[in-house]
């Protein structure tokens, strides 16, 4: 019984040895408290001189943001700003950010970086290959990171004043994830991106972000902000302004934002947005119709030598707003509007593919691969002179526009006094 | 081994002086030294003289003033001398006199009693004593344990046997609805403290020749009554008998609550989860006893032990079976969620904001981050402090009076969710964590299993602390290989999922109606599965078709 009882003891103290070994001996190698980390939330790469690059790195600053514990939940608590910006030089990303630990009091922690800034001047004049590669190696770097061109200084960039978003990166980030309000411009992920620079034919393009002016700030100077307590308007505010395309890592030039939207089609991501026509009588009215959804097919032919690309469009959309009197209980006049938004859809691509086939000589619709799939043995041979066979591609299109519903009234208010 | 060590206990005071005398204790003049055990009054009889009976009620029980001698003088001449001997508080005092006392001293002598003096007890008996359970032993260790169970022993001068009445009556508690059990719809019936009261509830429940009660008595001092109740026909007579051998087994000296038979016969002693369900419903244990399972009365607690269990049991309630069974089966789920939570919820807190800050939402992390701003302790000491002050609180709250109670949770309120967090020491989501959490562990309507849960929530934590989500997930393994492995009475615990049987999921997954529930559980109800006609459905049947129905 005694042996029985030591035994027990024995065991017990050994489990509690164990479990201590357990608990101190890994010693939580990993193990980082929340607020021991910089939570970057955008970076952006800029060439230097001497084949440098300069990163900028933008922390938040949770502290400003008003405790938890006594705070209101108010964005910007007391004044303080709530985001941090860093620049430093390196000859790599990798080595200029482990370099930034010296300005940094915190453990920088990129698995929240949310946008990727290179500027247009790497992107145009150093090709986007060597940066790529720390975005695609690091583990904490995700695939699903917005990537957008700039051509503005990223330190300006991200000091864009804003009152709504904690910083100017989740700006950014929310006015990309509003991108099928318009469908005016063309965005990649970091992964995606990466995709297309893999890709035999298409060219990899993404968007372009920019600062404009505050159209909404007064123009006089009235008002005196700050001794009536509040912050005036912002002197600028953070636009995404069409699309950067590429040939191989190197920008080959923007697409505006029709033309953008002509890319969209083609590929068929265009889900919402509005499309402006002429009024089928006054043709200095517009209507404007929202999109809903449409549905993109490509058929390649190779006829006679000569690359034939059939675009099938089937779009619906609503009528938003008109300033024409239209009777839409009628159905031709329906009709008609149809017709003319599949013309305007048309006239879309046609100046994208002017853009992309003529002036850059790019393939960022994807004619390639739809030729590929289509005619895989002859693409072997194909494939090596895609970039002098794109732009001769003849592109038919086929767009069959509908339109849905027309909002709350079928026939637009009119003074019927006489 | 046992045997001798209470031997050796039994006769130590008595070693000195009297040593050898054991044998005929009762002509010692000490009743206080001596010691009685029940092997020795087996060997004693009843005796003839009334005398030698007195002296030896009186030397074993002379001591307690509790005890009632009574002389007094049968028969028209006065000429045979009896005492009634009983145990004052335990028995009917108006029954005492009027059926007892009267009988025997007043109307005895008026019927001119003259029964020849072999046949008095069966004279006294069949027509005398109107008192319907009557019987005669000559055992002294039948006389002792009737009487200290509240009957009245009968001594006759010249009669070698002791006439036993019962007239039992004690005070106990009114059967009132179980504070621990509440239902909303229900009966409101719970066991109460009197063994007698707990089996007529559940006999009055289940009117079948099958239900049986068998009794059984242990603790060498406290002799309390258990009953084990079963159902003829749909138990398994190996589990009957399983329960029966590990109840015999039992050698202890008092039972004074059913938690003592539950740690001596479950199947693994050193698991934290429950393997032996309790409840003070009687409606619960009967619908237990209809599935096929063993319930296990003990005299003195209203708490009756219900085997063999399985997991499943602890997260129902017998409500689930009252109401409709679309809430049953949505509370069922609810409950499978907190179950999660309170096991779950801090560890994985700790893993995901110290190890895995990248799957944390960005917007949260920002939030946490600006939450824990300032908090002096890493992730894993906030909680354990936070989990440390809520259930000291809880347990505060348990014990201390009504009155006091509310201040207590007022204080606890106030230095948990305010104080704390506005001195900075703990950042409001742990706060919110361990509420959650808390709440959670309430959700099980099992109290013990809870008990479980928020006890295996502490070696969560650490390993979440230690090893991340890694550790987690080694946490839950180990918890899982452990439940895999528990038996109760041999049921495999985690049955019906696994080993699965895939018919008896319409309990444990979601309560199905009814009508639907035509088999017994598996497990439990082995050779005896249908509980109930096939096809009971309620359904619009065409005229005509319910004639046809009732024929057959």
């Amino acid at each position: 019984m005694k042996g029985k009882m030591k035994a027990i003891i024995k065991i017990f103290l050994l489990g509690l040895l164990l479990a201590g070994i357990l608990i101190t001996l890994p010693s939580c190698w990993d193990h980082r408290e929340v607020e021991q980390l910089g939570i970057v939330m955008a970076t952006g790469v800029e060439p230097a001189s001497g084949g440098r690059v300069r990163i900028t790195v933008q922390t938040v600053n949770p502290a400003a943001l008003g405790k938890g514990a006594t705070g209101t939940g108010g964005v910007i608590a007391g004044g303080a700003k709530p985001y941090r910006n860093r620049s430093i030089e390196g000859d790599t990303i990798f080595e200029a950010i482990r370099e930034l630990s010296r300005q940094s009091p915190r453990q920088l922690f990129f698995a929240h970086n949310q946008v990727i800034i290179l500027s247009e001047k790497l992107a145009r004049e150093r090709g986007v290959k060597e940066v790529m590669d720390f975005f695609e190696r690091n583990p904490q770097m995700r695939r699903t990171t917005w990537l957008l061109v700039s051509n503005r200084e990223v330190a300006e960039l991200l000091d864009v004043s804003g009152r709504l978003e904690v910083a100017p990166s989740q700006r950014i980030f929310n006015i990309v994830n509003e991108r099928y309000r318009t469908s005016e411009y063309a965005v990649r992920m970091v992964g995606n991106f990466l995709e297309l620079m893999e890709s035999e034919s298409t060219q990899p393009f993404t968007a372009v972000i920019d600062i404009i002016p505050n159209q909404a700030r007064p123009s006089d100077s009235r008002h005196n902000f700050i001794s009536e307590g509040q912050t005036p308007e912002p002197h600028e505010n953070l636009e995404i302004n069409g699309t950067a395309v590429f040939r191989r890592d190197k920008m080959a030039g923007r697409l505006d934002e029709r033309e953008s939207r002509g890319l969209l089609w083609v590929r068929g991501e265009v889900k919402g947005g509005v499309i402006e026509i002429p009024a089928p009588k006054s043709e200095k009215k517009s209507i404007s119709l929202e999109i809903l959804r449409s549905k993109t097919k490509l058929e390649p032919e190779i006829r006679d030598g000569q690359i034939y690309i059939k675009v099938k469009i089937q779009e619906e959309s609503n009528l938003g707003e008109t300033m024409e009197m239209l009777d839409l209980t009628k159905p031709e006049v329906i009709e008609e509007l149809e017709a003319l938004q599949a013309r305007e859809i048309q006239k879309e691509i046609e100046s994208a593919l002017a853009r992309a086939q003529q002036d850059y000589g790019v393939d960022v619709f994807g004619f390639g691969e739809a030729v590929h799939r289509k005619y895989p043995g002859q693409w072997k041979e194909m494939k090596k002179m895609w970039s002098e066979l794109f732009p001769g591609v003849q592109v038919q299109m086929e767009v069959e526009a509908k339109i849905r519903r027309s909002g709350l009234v079928s026939k637009p208010v009119e003074p019927m006094q006489r | 081994m046992v045997t001798r060590l209470l031997k050796r206990l039994a006769r130590k005071p008595s070693k000195k002086r009297n040593a050898g005398q054991a044998a005929n204790g009762h002509q010692q003049p000490e009743p206080d030294r001596r010691v009685y055990l029940d092997r020795e009054l087996k060997q004693m009889a009843v005796m003839s003289r009334l005398e030698d009976n007195l002296n030896l009620m009186k030397n074993i029980f002379g001591l307690n003033n509790d005890v009632v001698f009574r002389h007094f003088r049968l028969g028209a001449a006065e000429q045979t001398g009896a005492a009634v001997v009983y145990v004052d508080g335990m028995t009917d005092n108006a029954s005492f006199n009027n059926d007892i006392m009267k009988p025997l001293m007043l109307e005895s002598r008026q019927a001119g009693f003259r029964p020849a003096p072999g046949s008095l007890l069966e004279w006294l008996q069949n027509s005398a004593i109107p008192v319907s359970n009557v019987f005669e032993t000559g055992n002294m260790e039948n006389v002792v344990s009737s009487m200290l169970y509240g009957n009245v022993i009968l001594f006759i001068d010249g009669q070698d046997k002791a006439l036993v009445l019962d007239i039992k009556n004690w005070n106990s508690r009114q059967v009132s609805e179980p504070d621990s059990e509440i239902l909303v719809r229900g009966p409101r019936e719970g066991f109460v403290e009197t063994l007698r009261t707990n089996t007529s509830l559940i006999r009055r429940r289940l009117r079948s020749p099958n239900l049986i009660l068998e009794n059984i008595h242990i603790g060498r001092v406290s002799h309390t009554g258990v009953t084990i109740a079963y159902i003829r026909g749909i138990v398994s007579p190996d589990m009957v008998a399983e329960v029966k051998r590990r109840l015999q087994r039992i050698n202890i000296d008092g039972v004074l609550e059913s938690g003592y038979l539950e740690e001596f016969i479950e199947d693994n002693p050193y698991s934290p989860f429950p393997q032996i369900i309790h409840t003070e419903r009687p409606d619960r244990v009967a619908a237990s006893l209809l599935e096929g399972r063993v319930a296990i009365l003990t005299d003195g607690t209203p708490v009756v032990l219900i085997v063999p269990v399985d997991i499943t049991a602890f997260m129902s309630s017998a409500e689930d079976y009252y109401e409709r069974y679309m809430m049953g089966t949505i509370i069922l789920w609810l409950r499978f969620v907190a179950f999660g939570i309170s096991i779950l919820l801090p560890s994985l807190y700790i893993a995901i904001t110290t190890f895995h800050q990248e799957m944390i939402p960005t917007r949260l992390l920002i939030t946490l981050a600006a939450a824990r701003e300032g908090v002096p302790f890493p992730a894993l000491v906030e909680a354990l402090l936070m989990e440390f002050t809520f259930e000291a609180l809880r347990e505060a709250g348990v014990r201390l009076p009504r009155s006091v109670g509310q201040a207590v949770s007022i204080v606890g309120a106030l230095v948990i969710g305010q104080a704390a967090v506005q001195a900075g020491i703990v950042s409001p989501l742990m706060v919110i964590v361990v509420a959650v959490t808390g709440i959670a562990s309430f959700a099980s309507p099992a109290f013990n299993f809870g008990l479980a849960l928020r006890l295996l929530r502490f070696p969560m934590m650490l390993l979440a602390a230690s090893l991340g989500l890694f550790g987690v997930m080694v946490g839950i393994l180990a918890i899982l290989i452990h439940l895999a492995g528990l038996r109760s009475f041999g049921v495999p615990y985690l049955s019906p999922l696994a080993p699965l049987h895939p018919r008896d999921l319409k309990d444990v997954l979601m309560r199905v109606p009814w009508w639907a529930m035509d088999e017994r559980p598996a497990e439990t109800a082995k050779q005896n599965r249908r509980r109930q006609a096939p096809g009971l459905k309620p359904s619009v049947k065409k005229p005509g078709g319910e004639q046809g129905d009732r024929q057959e």
